[in-house]
């Protein structure tokens, strides 16, 4: 027995993390839905970075050729004022996916904190909170966004991440309170307290680990779901400026009868734009579900 | 033997889980003959599949489970005639003929009372329900046998208790609740699968004097699965031990208790707590642990775990042998294994 | 339950003043002045000389918090004050919060009995053919915009089959207003519902199947009673709750989806009237409709909270 114990627990532990890590891979590779939707993120992330950087002219109305059909020279058309939807459908997917990546990660690294807080602490600091986020909930979160445009009176990039990361920490902050308030009783926790070690410590250092894969879940189904949200409020004509494409800016243009009924590649690419990658992202976290969540294993 | 003594008998009994595309046998060729008006003792290790067991003779397994046997006779005895159920031709699960049996002929009284009623529905008409089902009995005249029911398992003030909702039930009175379903039709087998598990040690001991009364004054057959060998000692007339899924022994209560003859059945019984051990003795345990079901090797499935483990223990499975009537063991050291192991018998 | 339904209504009082404390400060911050919202334009410009006077009059002057109290108090009388163009907002709000009530309370209705319906059938008969469709449906209802839905709605429905109009609520030439409202809301409706059938259908099944595990199911099982009085008596009712709640929760996701579908099919409800306001800084319009949402919002939760109590007897009998 002793013999074998010279293995320290160290390498014990790099060892089993490793080998944790690789049957997570597999797990991950077997699950088709979750890698195709990887492979088409990655492929249309790509596409569309690459469309940034060799600079497609997505701005230039070519008046001449407004609402022309599909062709080799305008691969998926052009619009309502002869600009290349191609063009535009690229350089759009870059504002969308931004701004469906960056509110995921900032409203999820908020609510985190603030659930942190919440459950961790408990008491009059919980109930401000909690009241707080039920405040934000009363109201339809489009509603609070529509308010907040109002509020802000302009329509821009900037206003449209502070509106959603703003109206969407609420989800994450529910989880992660909840997962705080169940884990704070364990054994493991109490044991750290008595420890003495301080609160953030045992916050951060010693609970957050083990919260980590809801929070990574839930972050990549929310780019879905801002992508989404900005795609609605850019359709109702309060989102970005006009300027700025994203695929719901580029979709605006299907309010009008006309373009639905005579030019349908106006919104056939930008919506299946969004409905591809969308749908890709939410592969992509069930099967990061499958993976992460600690309670399937 | 005939149908008239033997209430349930089993023959085979083998139970596979399948689940992503792999077979996992669960129960393997278990058979056990039950006699009327007995109790059978159902013991061993959690996960050995003691309940799968029983949920599979009642057909309550979800649909990744498959139940085959070479037999499973229920012999329903009416005003003296006995009448065979074969319930293992019985194609639906919950299709009338299986829902004709549950309640009247046969039951079960399930682990944990804390969930085992629905938080929804008066206590009263939960027990009701079957009554209404197999009696066709109005809702009043209903009521009155639920009545005679709670005073019989005391419950105290039936007459308010009934109206209440499970919430409002402690867990000795929710498992009361429990067995009054499963007594109200009046059945002739029950199977309690752990009845005491989840209860406090006193509440523990009146349930299973319920239970005891029930067999005893009323004639009832009981299967109890438990893996507690002193319940076992007070209340079984036979055991049946169970691992990994087969019997390995089973017997009368002094067969396997007195002439113990398996190895598993041995470790069982030596890590019983006793009151008065002496100072310095330890208690023993079992070295290891239950494999994975899913990946078992070949033989006897408790040889890692044996110290009487040898090579012929390996490789194939073990048969039953019968080393006295009515007393069988799955160990191939059945006819040395007691002498071997030198040890004196272990009392309860 | 009286005394639940009391409380619950009880506490809605604090919650709908808070809401409209915040929604009306926050518009302050925009900087508009109110008197165009609360003089008739007719008024105010028969009084153009006499404007300093008016606000003196009409407390303009006064705190901000005294100006707020008399706004709340204002609306809590039925006058809301008039829009930019000069409409009385109560008169706006008369003709298009019906509309909206049509839209959503359809919606919601239609996608709870169908979601919960094939929920429930997909969890009893799992990995069955409606299970399947409907797992397939679900993930597809989540990824498509409802707008898109709604558009391609419109395209196949209107233009192409010319079954349904595509777009308003009230035809003027039309001679049965109950066809009428059908055909106008046939389609808006329809995409709601799709976008919410998704995700409760999704939730139902998995509550059901978890309901379908639990020991009190195979209690009721072992008393011999028919499937389907196991499925709808014990396991149906248990399942209610949470599908009840998510209900609940998706309710402002409903309303947020009626005002962009409202936006799809220029359907004059309020939805369209706030993005509107929105558009054209009508700030007192933005004010009283985001506060009729969020009251809504709020009798929404209520009506939920007492259904949840008659499901529950835990609730019911007040822990």
């Amino acid at each position: 027995m002793g013999n074998q114990a010279t293995v320290s627990i160290k390498e014990q532990n790099k060892s089993a993390a490793s080998s944790l890590l690789k049957k997570n891979i597999r797990k991950f590779l077997n699950n088709k839905l979750a890698v195709l939707g990887l492979l088409v993120v990655v492929i249309m992330l790509v596409a569309c970075v690459v469309g940034a950087i060799i600079g497609v002219d997505f701005s230039t109305p070519h008046l001449d050729q407004m609402k022309s059909a599909p062709s080799g020279t305008y691969l998926f058309g052009t619009d309502t004022i002869g600009r290349d939807l191609l063009s535009r459908v690229l350089i759009g997917g870059c504002y969308s996916i931004f701004i469906g990546v960056f509110c995921a990660v900032v409203s999820s690294v908020i609510g985190a904190a603030l659930g942190a807080v919440a459950g961790y602490f408990g008491g009059k600091v919980d109930a401000v909170i909690v009241r707080i986020s039920e405040l934000f909930q009363a109201f339809p979160q489009l509603v609070l966004v529509m308010m907040l445009v109002a509020i802000l009176n302009q329509r821009g990039l900037g206003n449209l991440l502070f509106i959603f990361v703003v109206t969407g920490w609420m989800t994450t902050f529910r989880m992660v309170r909840n997962e705080y308030m169940s884990l704070k009783n364990e054994t493991y926790v109490k044991v750290c307290e008595a420890f003495g070690m301080s609160r953030s410590n045992v916050m951060f250092k010693q609970i957050l680990p083990n919260v980590m894969s809801p929070i990574i879940v839930s972050t990549t189904t929310n780019v879905a779901y801002f992508i989404l949200q900005e795609a609605s409020l850019s359709f109702i004509g309060l989102g970005v400026q006009d300027s700025t494409p994203t695929w719901g800016n580029i979709l605006n243009a299907a309010k009008s009868l006309q373009v639905v009924t005579e030019s349908w590649w106006i919104w056939v690419f930008p919506g299946l734009a969004i409905t591809l990658f969308v749908l890709a992202i939410n592969f992509l976290g069930d099967g990061l579900r499958d993976v992460l969540d600690a309670k399937q294993q | 033997m005939d149908n008239k003594e033997i209430i349930l008998d089993v023959k085979n009994l083998c139970t596979t889980f399948v689940s992503d595309q792999k077979e996992i046998r669960i129960v393997k060729n278990v058979s056990f003959q039950l006699k009327r008006g007995s109790a059978l003792a159902v013991v061993g290790e959690s996960g050995c599949g003691k309940s799968v067991t029983m949920n599979s003779i009642m057909r309550f397994l979800g649909r990744n489970a498959r139940v085959t046997a070479d037999s499973i006779q229920y012999n329903a005895l009416r005003d003296g005639k006995v009448t065979e159920y074969h319930l293992e031709s019985i194609k639906k699960p919950h299709g009338p003929e299986m829902r004709s049996l549950r309640g009247p002929e046969m039951s079960m009284v399930f682990q944990d009372p804390m969930s085992s009623l629905n938080p929804v529905y008066k206590v009263g008409d939960q027990v009701a329900e079957s009554l209404i089902q197999h009696f066709h009995l109005k809702k009043a005249e209903a009521r009155q046998r639920v009545l005679e029911m709670f005073r019989k398992l005391g419950i105290p003030d039936p007459e308010e208790r009934i109206d209440c909702y499970p919430h409002q039930f402690s867990g000795g009175m929710k498992q009361r609740v429990v067995i009054a379903i499963a007594m109200i039709c009046n059945p002739e087998l029950i199977i309690c699968d752990e009845p005491t598990t989840a209860l406090d040690v006193t509440i523990q001991a009146q349930i299973m004097e319920l239970l005891k009364d029930m067999q005893v004054k009323d004639g009832k057959s009981i299967i109890l699965i438990t893996h507690n060998m002193g319940l076992v000692a007070e209340m079984a007339d036979e055991v049946c031990v169970m691992y990994m899924g087969r019997v390995v022994e089973f017997g009368s209560l002094e067969d396997v208790f007195d002439r113990t003859s398996h190895p598993y059945t041995k470790a069982l019984l030596r890590s019983v707590p006793v009151l008065g051990l002496a100072d310095g003795q330890k208690l023993e345990t079992i070295p290891g642990s239950t494999p994975n079901p899913a990946d078992l090797k070949p033989g006897c499935e408790f040889a890692d775990r044996c110290e009487f483990a040898c090579d012929k223990c390996r490789g194939k499975d073990i048969p039953a042998y019968e080393i006295s009537p009515g007393h069988r063991v799955r160990c191939v050291l059945y006819d040395t294994y007691p002498r071997a192991a030198g040890e004196e018998e272990v009392g309860i | 339950m009286l005394k639940f339904i009391l409380k619950k209504l009880l506490l809605m009082i604090p919650m709908l003043i808070v809401i409209s404390f915040i929604v009306y400060f926050g518009l302050q911050l925009t900087g508009i002045d109110p008197i165009n919202s609360m003089v008739s334009p007719e008024v105010l410009s028969a009084n153009a000389d006499r404007i300093d006077e008016l606000r003196e009059e009409l407390g303009l002057n006064d705190p901000l918090i005294v100006q707020y109290g008399r706004w709340l108090g204002g609306i809590l009388t039925g006058d809301l004050g008039y829009g930019l163009d000069g409409t009385p907002i109560a008169r706006t709000i008369a003709t298009r919060l019906p509309y909206t009530l049509e839209l959503a309370g359809y919606s919601l209705i239609l996608s709870a009995i169908i979601g919960i319906g094939i929920g429930i059938i997909s969890a009893i008969r799992q990995n069955g053919v409606i299970d399947y469709v409907g797992r397939v449906l679900a993930v597809l209802g989540q990824a498509v915009p409802q707008f898109l839905v709604g558009i391609l709605m419109i395209w196949i429905f209107s233009i192409k089959l010319g079954w349904f109009p595509a777009s308003n609520r009230v035809d003027p030439m039309a001679t049965n207003a109950f066809v009428d409202a059908f055909l106008h809301l046939f389609l808006p409706v329809a995409t709601l519902t799709i976008g919410m059938v998704a995700v409760l259908m999704r939730y139902a099944r998995n509550t059901m199947l978890d309901v379908l595990n639990s020991d009190y199911i195979k209690t009721a099982r072992s008393k011999g009673i028919p499937e389907w009085k196991v499925y709808l008596k014990h396991g149906f009712r248990n399942a209610m709750k949470p599908v009840l709640v998510i209900l609940m929760f998706r309710i402002p996701t409903l309303i947020g989806g009626s005002v962009v579908i409202e936006s799809v099919f220029s359907y004059p409800g309020i939805g369209t009237t706030m993005t509107n306001a929105i558009t054209s800084n009508d700030y007192p319009v933005v004010m009283v409709t985001t506060l009729i949402i969020a009251a809504t919002m709020l009798v929404c939760s209520f009506m939920v909270d007492v259904l949840n109590a008659l499901l529950d007897p835990r609730v019911r009998l007040g822990e």
